[in-house]
């Protein structure tokens, strides 16, 4: 049987990622991919590098009070590490961090930005709270009827095409062996080591099976069902969302946009299409009264229609470029919002890395995943993250 | 609105079942993007043009009957000049609202729901990529068909047609016979190819008024000299800003082009005919199965012998079931029309099928030709694929070149799928939604990882089908159809 010393699977950015980081260390590493590398939320995402506190955040601030102060901490790390990664990847990621204006249409809104940027300040995050006419100077695109934005320097976008395969052929280079259209089908632990059982097309590129010390279930939105499979439990809930993107057109934009009231993030890419999301479902299909997990969800109109008439609030100038394509894709939430990282006490050698905005923190959770799988410690406390805070649910299993 | 049946596409299959349901009193929608029925074959002129002697000729029968009684105001329900964006299945919603479309008419979007949906969108020709492929002048023989049907109207001055479809001699000939010249018809096969099809005895028996149609159309270019060349095709068409003159080479006895064989052609039109592929689309979104069909146009649609997708009350007909002609078309628009009767029991199953078998015995001689016509006019990949140079545009809308894409596969080994090529390549990702390239882009993913066109999932198809102002569609009103 072929063995390993860490199994990742999910070849989405947090796998790849984590599996770039732990072979340029040294370890012998296998990423298990049930279809393409980057074909879950990781390739199918709206690349937004979310800094500021975003509105799920915010629409539970009194709840995640304490949750969020660690956050703020988790995002600087973040954006260092997002500043150098075109030149630690060596390659071009189309990665713009021109800024972030989070916009406020009523005075409740403005009170919400200001409420906000009073939290981010104090942990630390750079935002500058700008009015009507400071804006009109800065982002004359955006409708009269915003009042005010929150503008966060470091954010902005990269193209998430680009960024896990990146990672997938660093990781290659590194050692790392990938098989795609290989899905994990059991999770079984046996005489200290993890057998995992290997079904899919291209299921004989590993005879099938692998035997691996540790394991990192790493599969976003389906990390729950991959928990199952090890007789766990994991809070992870899959939520379809909805993407949209224009045609191309002259330079409209040049930051990211959002709203601290409404569902929406808005900004134009390198080609010059404007994409549009901000958080609007779709709907997971069903299949015998369960979730059809390996179909794409479906179109909701009333969502698209929705999303598209909060861009044309804020940006007007979006209602006449055409709308090229809508997409959907799924992501995993968790119940309190935040991600969770580490080991699972119950089943050592079991680590999870899944949920928040994976996109924008997928880099970070893979270094510190890295660190903690080959030594224990990191080098950012993630003890707020651990699965062991829904602790309980495992408490029989294992 | 709603309706019992939507069906989209108002060529020769979604006639046929139009007249079907219209008899069986189904409550029918017929959605086309042209101004008037007939689609491609019949390619009708606008309402107010007075054509003498408009598409002569006794194959054109068939179809020209099904127009006589299409588009007239009555029962059914004709919606021209109208684009279906979005086709979704809610497999939980009662009958009406089992299918919801969202219909574009000249920028006013609408929606209309349906219980039984029968697509049947034709096809579309076969792009084919070589260097020069993209100068104007350059065209699909089909689309110079469409000026010759609908306008009367003969856009350039001197033609060429190169391809492997007998489809070019046709258009060639309404090309001299509307007055224009034709520099030549180039032929990939070889002349005896072209020779075992017209001496079949079996196909000239049952299939006489085509052939005939053929020979004719032969014959009179030969009488007008018109060179018709054999193992030969384009390598390269030249010009600045236009269309100028074309490189023809000879292919060799093992399919391999010879470099060293070329010969320039003036021309001013260079029309291609390698084929057609399917317009798959929207059975695509909606999520009807299918499979790969190299020779038969690409993603093809499966059905049931009454034209039943896997999806319940979603019919396909016509190309989208495998390029097969008219004839065929209008075969499975009939029997798609029985099957959605009997499917909304407006026909009791005895009846239905004793109405089909007469039906389904043309079927199997219309399919008969149609395998002979694809057997022989097939290129085959490797013959496309000679054609390509690295710097020829794989993916016109993101202008992704052959080296582009090869470059991306050689640097992402772990990619051996459309989706993931496409969202790593951008080619694909365009206006068109890879309509172009999609065809190639399988063929070289076979070609270049070793496996199999057919084992590679085709792309997804997005809404909307084809691109409009997103002020359009928040505009959309619900009571806007007739
Ligand atoms: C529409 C959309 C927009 C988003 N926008 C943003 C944004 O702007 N900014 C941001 O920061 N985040 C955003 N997110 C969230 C972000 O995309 C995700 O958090 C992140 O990509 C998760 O990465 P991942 O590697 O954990 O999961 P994924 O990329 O989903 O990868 C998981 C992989 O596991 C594989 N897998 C599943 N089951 C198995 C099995 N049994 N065997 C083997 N493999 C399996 C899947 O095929 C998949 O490839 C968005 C998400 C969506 C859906």
């Amino acid at each position: 049987m072929q063995s390993c010393d860490i199994a990742v699977i999910g070849g989405g950015l947090v796998g790849c990622a984590t599996a770039c980081y732990l072979s340029a260390a040294g370890a012998r590493v296998a990423v298990i991919e049930r279809g393409q590398i980057n074909q879950g939320a990781s390739g199918q995402n709206a690349g937004s590098l979310h800094f500021q506190l975003e509105y799920r955040l915010i629409q539970h601030k009194d709840k995640l009070a304490a949750e969020l102060e660690h956050y703020v901490a988790l995002t600087k790390i973040a954006i260092a590490q997002w500043r150098g990664l075109e030149t630690e990847l060596g390659c071009n990621l189309e990665l713009a961090m021109h800024g972030g204006l989070m916009v406020a249409e009523t005075p409740e809104q403005l009170q919400l930005l200001q409420q906000k940027a009073e939290i981010e300040s104090r942990q630390g995050l750079d935002v500058e709270l700008l009015d009507k006419p400071q804006l009109r100077r800065r982002a004359p695109y955006l409708s009269d009827s915003i009042i005010a934005a929150l503008f966060c320097p470091p954010e902005g976008h990269c193209n998430p095409r680009l960024l896990t395969p990146a990672y997938a052929q660093k990781a290659i280079a590194n050692g790392t062996a990938v098989y795609t259209r290989c899905s994990v089908d059991s999770i079984q632990r046996r005489c200290g080591k993890w057998h995992i059982g290997i079904g899919g097309q291209a299921a004989q590129a590993c005879g099938g099976k692998l035997a691996a010390d540790k394991v990192l279930n790493a599969a976003g939105a389906w990390s729950g069902e991959i928990a199952a499979m090890a007789n766990l439990h994991l809070p992870i809930f899959p939520v379809g969302l909805t993407m949209n993107a224009t045609e191309r057109t002259g330079p409209l934009i040049p930051h990211l946009v959002q709203h601290v009231g409404r569902k929406l993030s808005m900004k134009q890419v390198d080609d010059g299409n404007v994409l549009i999301g901000g958080g609007w479902s779709a709907h997971l299909q069903q299949r015998q009264g369960k979730w059809k997990s390996d179909s794409a969800p479906t179109i909701n109109m009333q969502s698209v229609y929705s999303n598209l008439s909060t861009a044309a609030a804020v940006i007007p100038a979006i209602e006449s470029l055409h709308l090229l394509r809508t997409w959907t894709g799924t992501t995993g939430v968790t119940p309190d919002q935040l991600p969770i990282l580490g080991e699972i006490s119950q089943a050592p050698g079991f680590y999870v890395a899944a949920g928040g905005s994976g996109f924008t923190y997928g880099p970070s959770y893979a270094r510190q995943m890295s660190e903690l799988i080959l030594s224990g410690k990191t080098s950012f406390p993630i003890d707020a993250y651990s699965p062991n805070r829904f602790g309980h649910i495992n408490m029989f299993m294992g | 609105m709603n309706t019992e049946l939507a069906i989209i596409g108002a060529g020769p299959a979604g006639l046929a079942a139009a007249e079907i349901a219209a008899a069986r009193g189904i409550d029918t929608v017929v959605v086309d993007e042209q101004a008037r029925p007939g689609g491609q074959i019949s390619r009708q002129p606008p309402a107010d043009f007075a054509v003498e002697n408009w598409l002569p000729g006794s194959i054109y029968k068939p179809v020209k009957q099904l127009l006589a009684g299409a588009g007239a105001p009555g029962a059914t329900r004709w919606l021209p000049q109208t684009t279906v964006l979005a086709l979704q299945h809610d497999p939980a919603a009662p009958l009406p609202h089992r299918y919801r479309l969202l219909l574009n008419n000249a920028g006013n979007t609408s929606e209309l729901e349906a219980s039984c949906v029968l697509i049947a969108p034709g096809c579309y020709d076969m792009p084919v990529i070589f260097p020069g492929s993209n100068l104007p002048g350059v065209m699909a023989a089909g689309g110079i068909q469409a000026f010759v049907k609908s306008q009367q109207l003969i856009p350039g001055e001197r033609f060429l047609f190169v391809g492997s479809h007998p489809l070019q001699l046709i258009v060639a000939d309404q090309i001299l016979q509307a007055g224009g010249q034709v520099a030549g018809v180039v032929f990939a096969q070889r002349l005896s190819a072209l020779w075992s099809l017209l001496k079949s005895a079996p196909l000239f028996i049952r299939h006489g008024a085509k052939m005939v149609y053929f020979t004719r159309a032969l014959i009179r270019l030969l009488l007008k000299r018109v060179p018709i060349y054999f193992s030969r095709t384009v390598v390269q068409a030249h010009g600045d800003q236009q269309l100028q003159n074309v490189d023809i080479a000879a292919i060799g006895s093992s399919g391999t082009i010879q470099a060293g064989s070329r010969r320039n052609i003036d021309c001013d039109r260079l029309g291609i005919c390698f084929g057609f592929l399917a317009s798959s689309e929207l059975a695509r979104q909606v999520g009807a199965r299918g499979r790969w069909s190299a020779a038969g146009g690409g993603w093809i649609i499966d059905h049931d012998p009454w034209m039943s997708t896997d999806l319940p009350g979603l019919y396909v007909a016509g190309e989208i079931t495998g390029v097969a002609g008219a004839d065929a078309s209008i075969c499975e628009g009939r029997l798609a029309g029985l099957g959605i009767a009997r499917e909304l029991q407006k026909i009791d199953a005895a009846s239905a099928a004793r109405l089909a078998q007469r039906t389904r015995t043309q079927l199997k001689s219309a399919n008969l030709f149609a395998a002979k016509l694809l057997d022989l006019s097939y290129p085959g990949r490797k013959l496309l694929q000679q054609l390509m140079t690295e710097q020829s545009m794989l993916c016109k809308c993101e202008e992704v070149s052959i080296a582009d894409f090869a470059q991306c596969l050689a640097e992402n080994p772990f990619i051996n799928d459309a989706n993931a090529a496409k969202l790593l390549s951008r080619a694909g990702m365009g206006l068109c939604q890879g309509r172009y390239c999609h065809y190639h882009i399988a063929g070289l993913l076979a070609e270049t990882r070793g496996i199999r066109e057919r084992q590679i999932k085709p792309f997804n198809a997005r809404f909307p089908a084809k691109p409009l102002t997103i002020k359009s569609l928040l505009d959309k009103r619900d009571d806007q159809l007739p």
